[in-house]
């Protein structure tokens, strides 16, 4: 072998990993999502006006003494479109739901084929271990045959956690909200509180 | 957009992984680093050091206690730069020895073999006297050449 053989056999492991299209994708709306940002001139200007709103905001509040109640349905609407965008790396990867399912034995409940989320067209890829509102949770990621991605979250109905949703008093009952220009369904099933996201 | 081509990421993202050895950690790696370096572009030179710097920092603050007592377990002995080219092996085999290397031996090759840096080089990016580099590189060939042949202790 000769004496550049050592090197190029490095340089073929070191460079044989890449990165999947999704997780291409996934940095690549991070870096979008964040070149938006201000400059520094700018931000000192923004600065000023977000002080300004923030004070006009809590005498508003203190003049009318509103009190809001929080939407828990936005709040976990926006976490699990932000975990949906991230797209991080699935743990299991694999179509078979059995397969799955056994591989999130760490909860103390188990992931449902769920029939709000009709399945009709859509592949299971895989999944991952997450919480919504800090319950654990499983994140299951599926694609359909245009290729749109559907993340699916499943987490035992805790109703110290979630209690909030009253509208969620039957398993008929479906909230929808938005959050970053996606729509996230949530609604109870067999036991489970399922978010559903979709790309638009 | 800020313009990291599929390549570069790519690039930045085996950087990654050669520290970590965990595809998960790596990507998570790469994200975070990315996203410290995103306020602060207008000030880079060059993006892609610049990533690869944040890499191996936030990498070395997870692993503090593992990477000071790989810097200083050893004093340098005496050896040529050249100390790896000559090494002979096969693709097999090198692949099980990649995986035992700590990150610390291949981040050095990787830095090495795909961003074809010298020593003197390589010790001006990581900060890393070049004594103790080629110390790392002495270990290493040795380590390379016990695994690769353990009965004649040397490469094949």
């Amino acid at each position: 072998m000769s004496n550049n053989g050592f090197k190029k056999q490095i340089k073929e492991i070191a460079t044989a990993s890449t990165l999947s299209q999704g997780e291409l994708d996934a940095l690549r709306q991070t870096l979008d999502k964040q070149d938006t940002r201000q400059t520094p001139k700018e931000k000192i200007w923004l600065s000023g006006f977000a002080f300004g709103a923030i004070v006009s905001l809590i005498l508003g509040i203190v003049f009318f003494n509103h009190k809001s109640s929080p939407d828990l349905a936005q709040q976990i609407a926006n976490e699990v479109v932000a975990n949906h965008i991230k797209l991080k790396p699935m743990e299991i990867q694999s179509n078979d739901f059995t397969t799955v399912k056994k591989y999130f034995d760490l909860l103390d409940f188990a992931p449902v084929h769920s029939k709000q989320f009709s399945l009709e067209t859509k592949t299971l890829l895989g999944g991952r271990y997450c919480s919504i509102k800090t319950a654990p949770a499983a994140q299951l990621r599926y694609r359909d045959a245009q290729g749109k991605l559907y993340t699916l979250y499943q987490t035992g109905y805790d109703s110290s956690l979630f209690s909030e949703i009253l509208q969620l008093k039957n398993e008929e009952s479906i909230i929808s909200r938005y959050a970053k220009g996606m729509e996230v369904t949530i609604w109870l099933e067999q036991g489970l509180l399922i978010a559903g996201v979709s790309e638009t | 957009m800020i313009n990291f081509t599929e390549a570069q990421l790519n690039q930045l993202y085996q950087y990654a992984l050669v520290l970590c050895d965990q595809p998960a950690d790596a990507y998570d790696l790469l994200q975070t680093s990315l996203e410290q370096y995103l306020p602060k572009r207008a000030q880079v030179d060059d993006p892609m050091a610049y990533v690869r710097r944040t890499i191996r920092n936030r990498w070395i603050d997870t692993h503090r206690k593992e990477v000071i007592r790989e810097n200083y377990e050893n004093s340098p002995p005496d050896i040529a730069e050249s100390t790896l080219e000559n090494i002979v092996i096969q693709q097999d085999l090198l692949k099980k020895i990649w995986q035992q290397l700590g990150s610390e031996e291949r981040e050095l090759l990787y830095y090495w073999a795909v961003l074809e840096c010298s020593v003197t080089e390589i010790s001006q990016e990581l900060g890393i006297p070049r004594g103790t580099l080629l110390s790392r590189l002495h270990r290493m060939r040795k380590r390379i050449e016990e695994q690769s042949n353990p009965l004649a202790g040397g490469v094949l």
